[in-house]
């Protein structure tokens, strides 16, 4: 099978069950999407000191993301060139050298290989070049933001990213201080595909008043995003919720998120009020109108501005996805001010969170629906509001409203065009027999 | 902090957590509420991997488990007030609540309760005793088909005696996971 129109149809209207739960399309998934995209690592304010370093992984690789005694910051595999263990163990530290525990060889920030031990007692010399730590041939900084590719050949960051650094500034450069993403993350272990929460926090605000209707039903939030709310594609494959508040809208709505049901208190109100005089004079008007709901960056990146969080999907098979999230601020806020934004974070998401919970829920039930067997003819429905999406005369990119599907589709068609060159490429295909449960 | 010596007071402290442990299996989850003190401060820290300080190398001080804990603007797990609680003992009442639906099922078995005698409180120009509750609790969890799973956690309490009663004045939740394998930590716990 060369073609994977039976797995996501040409207009991206039908998709395949098998899209969500199949081994053989993981594994092409970490070849073509995580082998070959830029992927988020980390932001500059974790790793503000020279030795700085934390760990993630770029798909289910290990990875170590550290600052040089030059400044720079580069990202590496976390594993020894000797026997394969990690060298940096835990979540985030700060070291001048990442020893190997098993037999002490060493290597520096950058992750070049700087001793090993055993040399000492023999003539020969290990070649440092050689058995260095893999380094991911490409890093570059957007707003602060990390990302890495395992594809030297990449795009630059900048084409890649598009016009989604119009919408991703508006959270990432609103003041001169920049943000500040927060601590380890809150990490938690879903029993989905990677996928899907990914596609929940590209525009999918239809499902909030439905599947969140214990705590969102009657909040004047949904009114509002019904009222001013519009999904955006900047470049296929990221998408966006926003709301474009008309330019006599009073600051007092126009201000940061405000949807959390946590009671903000008068300072909190007052201080991002008048910060928001800054968003506009470094942004422009415009965007001080435009109020972000949720964004994700292709293909593993969510952004929920509401609620201060940055995640990342990362897969860890099929059916299961490590979700990790961090509380976002800008960095001058006031710690009074920020432990009130952190509180409306943690109420309502991460994995304790009120709304959260719903959500694990239905990404589990939703691999559940996906591997069950004789519905191979019965692919998921994607087609909503075909074609009424359009140009903005404000808003870059495609503009569609808020339950118009589009955005998921835009996120498929590039999905399967990346996997399907690739296997061109690579000379590869998919037996489509094996594709189907019950082959 | 003086250890309680006092065996009827002891006694009432084991009898208020195994109480509280047989309305929350029951999802007597607005009944629990009438157990908390109303300026209840109740957290769950988020724990992570952050490496050791070498500088405390050979000494006790270098295991302690605060390293690991979130703490001032880092995100803990849970924050909670008892506004914030009220919200989470009302949820599952709703029909819309779907994680509840259907109904989770827990068996909560509380232990290792160790009280400690500590400064009383003044509210309302009042002086309220205090007690340090540390307790342990172990709680099977299970919801739809097979998705069962077991929580272990420690927990700090401390105990306020309002009008006669005991009233949860102050929970910190101690969870030993980095990554959590269980669909929430949302519930009351």
């Amino acid at each position: 099978m060369q073609s994977l129109e039976e797995l996501v149809s040409d207009n991206a209207h039908y998709i395949s069950r098998r899209v969500f739960t199949a081994e053989e399309i993981y594994r092409q998934e970490k070849r073509y999407i995580f082998g070959k995209s830029w992927l988020y690592l980390s932001h500059e304010s974790q790793v503000p000191n020279a030795g700085d370093f934390i760990t993630t992984t770029m798909g289910e690789a290990p990875v170590i993301v550290s600052r040089h005694t030059n400044g720079k910051v580069s990202a590496s595999l976390n594993s020894c060139a000797h026997r394969g263990l990690p060298v940096a163990r835990g979540d985030r530290g700060n070291a001048k050298r990442f020893v190997c525990p098993y037999h002490a060889w060493s290597y520096d920030s950058t992750g070049k290989l700087c001793a090993v031990p055993q040399e000492r007692k023999l003539g020969q010399k290990v070649c440092r070049e050689k058995n260095s730590l893999k380094s991911v041939p490409r890093v570059e900084i957007f707003c602060g933001l990390i990302f890495g590719c395992m594809d030297a050949e990449v795009e630059s960051l900048e084409n890649f990213l598009g016009d989604m650094r119009f919408y991703i500034e508006c959270m990432f450069d609103r003041s001169s201080g920049g943000a500040l993403v927060v601590g380890a993350p809150q990490k938690w272990m879903i029993n989905c595909n990677w996928k899907v929460p990914v596609e929940n926090q590209l525009g999918d605000v239809a499902h909030a008043p439905i599947l969140h209707g214990a705590i969102l039903k009657g909040s004047p939030q949904v009114d509002d995003i019904e009222k001013y709310g519009f999904n955006v594609v900047p470049k296929a494959g990221h998408g966006l919720a926003v709301r474009l508040y008309p330019e006599d809208a009073p600051v007092t709505e126009r201000i940061h998120g405000m949807d959390g049901l946590t009671m903000y208190d008068q300072e909190t109100i007052d201080y991002m009020s008048e910060q928001h005089a800054e968003v506009e004079q470094r942004l422009g008007k415009l965007r001080g109108r435009i109020k972000p709901l949720c964004y994700s960056v292709y293909p593993n990146l969510s952004l929920l501005w509401p609620n201060n969080t940055l995640r990342v999907s990362h897969p860890r098979g099929p059916g299961k996805t490590e979700y990790w999230s961090w509380f976002v601020v800008d960095k001058n806020i006031p710690d009074s001010v920020k432990i009130k934004l952190q509180r409306n974070y943690t109420m309502m998401f991460g994995p304790g969170g009120l709304l959260e919970q719903e959500d694990s829920e239905a990404w589990t039930q939703q691999y559940i629906g996906n591997s069950i067997d004789y519905a191979e003819d019965r692919h998921l429905y994607f087609g909503l509001g075909e074609g009424e999406e359009g140009n903005h005369p404000e808003l870059p990119g495609k503009v569609g409203n808020v339950v118009n599907e589009f955005y998921v589709r835009e996120f498929y068609k590039r999905w399967r065009q990346e996997i399907e060159t690739g296997m061109k490429v690579d000379n590869r295909t998919f037996d489509a027999i094996a594709l189907k449960n019950l082959a | 902090m003086k250890p309680l010596t006092d065996l009827n007071t002891h006694y009432a402290i084991e009898q208020f957590y195994y109480r509280e442990a047989r309305l929350l299996d029951e999802r007597k989850f607005q009944s629990w509420m009438d157990i908390l003190a109303p300026g209840i401060e109740y957290t769950m820290p988020n724990r992570s991997n952050t490496g050791t300080d070498k500088t405390l190398q050979n000494t006790e001080a270098m295991l302690d488990v605060k390293y690991e804990l979130s703490q001032g603007i880092e995100a803990p797990l849970r924050q909670d007030d008892f506004m914030t609680l009220t919200f989470r003992a009302n949820r599952p009442t709703s029909a819309m609540a779907i994680a509840e639906n259907p109904l989770t099922r827990t068996v909560r078995l509380v232990s290792n309760i160790e009280p400690y005698k500590i400064d009383s409180v003044v509210n309302n120009g009042k002086k309220h005793k205090r007690f340090k509750v540390y307790n342990n609790v172990s709680m099977s969890f299970s919801r739809h088909g097979q998705d069962n799973h077991i929580f272990y956690f420690s927990r700090h309490d401390e105990l306020e005696k309002i009008g006669g009663e005991f009233k949860l004045a102050k929970r910190e939740i101690i969870l030993d996971w980095n990554v959590i394998t269980a669909p929430t930590v949302g519930m009351l716990l």
